[in-house]
């Protein structure tokens, strides 16, 4: 059921969010916009493939991003998940406060807290049961708030 | 206590790109199954990373009346690119030539004076031309603008080759006349003819599966080495073997985190970049040996590596440990003599060596009769079966017959500096001769000299260096042979004037050749620096030493 007129339509409507959701989550501004350019060409690709098309590409976007954070790590061994994020160019505290988080806690929180998604779809997304997304959401909720207000307290 | 919410909600002050349009730009990548799709094209944006992280697109480079860059032609033999030093794609990387040494480094592109960066360069066989990718900068706007782009050696004449998706990582062909590349981040292996036509797609017959990256074309043209994945291992690569029309596609390596094959000159040996560093694989038996250690929570990540045109030596490119530098390496073919050639903040990463116009003949052929190093000299006479060589970076022109089987091997530079010396060997191979071949002169040459080879060295006192003797004759070297051709020295006394015309530039540096028939071969090394040729008599008898050699015949 989804066409390109009703498929540009959800771009506008989440592709924003989608991509600001993705871009904390990876602290990468080009992989970010490849990852949601990816995700709508290949939503454009299925067709009528997909049922509930807001949520997948949701769930198609952190894939992606999540899959190629995972290579760069393994890949470069090093501390290249940190190293890479850099929010905006002006780096800000909440992405410095963010990259000191695990991947899967960022995830959680980011869903939750700025894509207003319940537990429930957040662990559609991520891969992960929702008992597991209300762990880390509570891990990183307690460690980032820790983190924003000792940079608040500095 | 912060509101998560509001503080999160400060990600709406940043503006998203319209992505739309690249979404229906876009080919898909490859989804079946999805596991697996999302692990390799993670590895393909990994390893372009890895590489320098230039993956990318572009308009017409039109840059075609640049002017030559003299400094670029003057053995600059080694081709890098340079970005801004930022982990993640870079966004400013331009190719540069730099000596071996690693000073002289020359830019040879202005991509970014084009909105561009220009990435993997290759060179042709021929070292003529450089083979090249120019994108633009962002991943985002990598789509029908990536492209394979010619141009010539000192960066002059720029024409753009192939107008895909994600067109990268070009390949030449051995007789330089087709350009392998990856289309779409790996979803393809390619083949263009270098005037862009007949663009094809390589079918790979196997259980091999995308991203492929890194196409590296076997020196006897027959087949083609890439990094890809495995079917069963999806969160693997490994390097492949195929032939050039895709056909018997083979795994060769048992890792799962090879990549970045790279032939050697003869095509015996596959180096590749493993998990903990740089090694090599013998083709034939499938044996590997280590050539760097670089561990990752020690060291960092060895990566792409390139062979010397003889092979004695390899470039390879070094991230370190906390992924905030990449810099070029330069190490010996057993592992030896490992040191940095590049430093700074900049990027320096996918160095290739200049290929040597004498390992473009490949067929081993029975060794001439006619006196080789005769033939060697006549390097006017290019027609008939003589075959003209060059080596721009010694400036040194050599003709050989052309039913020879050439390959070679670089004089190491310590058998007595700075090149006050001639050397000429013959010995017969040794069962695993290109262990030999491999080996730096002059201890293994001279170890495998045989009772009727020559060995001359001359140092500044016109004595034997560095000790070797030639076996069987005691400390004693043999005497200057008697069959000397004519040979004069210029007018002015920093020339060879021979008779037939040949004309030898000052300055020459060592130069070494390695010719065999399978089973029996011999070294010719030929060492001339300016102050031979300042001495009138020992650039004659140089010279007249080459004369003198022979081949016998099988």
């Amino acid at each position: 059921m989804t066409d390109e007129i009703e498929l540009e339509l959800v771009y506008r409507e989440e592709g924003s969010r989608l991509w600001r959701a993705v871009l904390a989550y990876s602290g990468d501004r080009e992989l970010a916009d490849d990852a949601v350019a990816e995700t709508f060409a290949q939503a454009l690709a299925r067709g009528e493939g997909i049922r509930d098309v807001r949520l997948w590409i949701w769930r198609t976007a952190f894939r992606i991003a999540s899959g190629e954070l995972k290579d760069r790590r393994r890949r470069f061994a090093g501390n290249v998940s940190d190293a890479l994020y850099e929010l905006s160019d002006d780096r800000t505290e909440l992405a410095n406060a963010l990259s000191h988080l695990s991947p899967n806690q960022r995830a959680a929180l980011i869903l939750h807290y700025y894509a207003d998604r319940p537990t429930k779809q957040i662990a559609a997304i991520l891969g992960m049961s929702a008992a597991t997304v209300r762990v880390h959401l509570s891990h990183g909720r307690k460690r980032l708030r820790s983190i924003l207000e000792e940079q608040s307290d500095a | 206590m912060p509101d998560l919410r509001e503080r999160l909600g400060e990600l709406d002050r940043l503006e998203p790109p319209d992505l739309w349009s690249d979404a229906l730009r876009r080919r898909p990548r490859p989804t079946v199954p999805r596991r697996r799709v999302r692990r390799a094209f993670a590895i393909a944006v990994a390893l372009a990373v890895a590489a320098g992280g230039f993956v990318i697109v572009a308009q017409a480079f039109s840059s075609t009346s640049r002017s030559p860059n003299p400094a670029a032609s003057d053995g600059a033999s080694i081709l890098l690119v340079r970005g801004r030093a930022v982990v993640g794609p870079s966004r400013d990387s331009e190719i540069y030539r730099m000596a071996q040494d690693g000073s002289a480094v020359t830019k040879l592109t202005d991509a970014v004076g084009e909105g561009m960066i220009a990435t993997s360069p290759a060179w042709s066989p021929d070292g003529s031309k450089i083979a090249f990718v120019l994108a633009p900068p962002g991943i985002a706007d990598r789509s029908s603008d990536t492209g394979i782009y010619v141009m010539n050696a000192d960066g002059t004449d720029v024409t753009r080759v192939t107008y895909g998706r994600y067109d990268e990582r070009p390949a030449w062909s051995p007789d330089g006349s087709k350009i392998a590349f990856t289309r779409d981040q790996g979803s393809w292996l390619m083949v263009v003819d270098v005037d862009g036509s007949h663009v094809r797609r390589i079918r790979l017959d196997g259980d091999v599966f995308p991203p492929y990256q890194w196409p590296a074309w076997s020196p006897d043209g027959e087949r083609i080495a890439f990094q890809a994945s495995d079917a069963a291992h999806a969160n693997t690569n490994a390097v492949y073997v195929a032939d050039v029309d895709g056909g018997d596609a083979a795994r060769m390596t048992p890792g799962d985190a090879d990549g970045y094959p790279a032939w050697s000159p003869d095509g015996s040996t596959i180096a590749f970049a493993g998990p903990d560093g740089i090694r090599l694989l013998d083709v034939a038996s499938g044996s590997q040996r280590r050539l760097t250690r670089c561990d990752p929570r020690r060291c960092g990540f060895d990566f792409a590596p390139g062979w010397s045109p003889y092979a004695s030596r390899l470039l390879f490119s070094r991230q370190n440990r906390a992924g905030s530098s990449i810099q070029v390496f330069l190490v010996n073919a057993d592992g030896s003599g490992l040191h940095r050639l590049t430093s700074g903040d900049l990027w320096s990463t996918e160095a290739s060596w200049r290929p040597s116009a004498l390992q473009t003949t490949r067929t081993p052929a029975p060794l001439g009769t006619s006196p080789a190093l005769d033939a060697l000299g006549r390097w006017s006479e290019t027609a008939g079966n003589r075959t003209m060589l060059h080596d721009e970076d010694d400036g040194f022109t050599v003709a050989y017959p052309s039913d020879w089987s050439v390959s070679n091997t670089p004089i190491n530079d310590r058998v007595c500096s700075p090149y006050e010396i001639l050397a000429l060997a013959t010995y017969p191979l040794r069962p695993g001769g290109d262990a030999v071949m491999d080996a730096q002169l002059p201890s293994h040459a001279v170890d495998d000299l045989g009772p009727d080879d020559i060995l001359i060295w001359l140092n500044d006192g016109g004595n034997a260096c560095g000790g070797e003797r030639r076996p069987g004759t005691g400390a004693g070297f043999p005497d200057r042979p008697a069959a000397f051709g004519p040979l004069t020295v210029c007018e002015g006394g920093d020339t060879l004037c021979p008779s037939d015309g040949r004309e030898i530039a000052p300055g020459v540096r060592g130069w070494w050749m390695w010719f065999r028939d399978g089973n029996r071969g011999f070294y010719v090394f030929v060492g001339m620096g300016e102050r031979v040729f300042a001495d009138p008599a020992r650039a004659q008898l140089a010279w007249d030493v080459l004369d003198s050699l022979r081949v016998d015949p099988r």
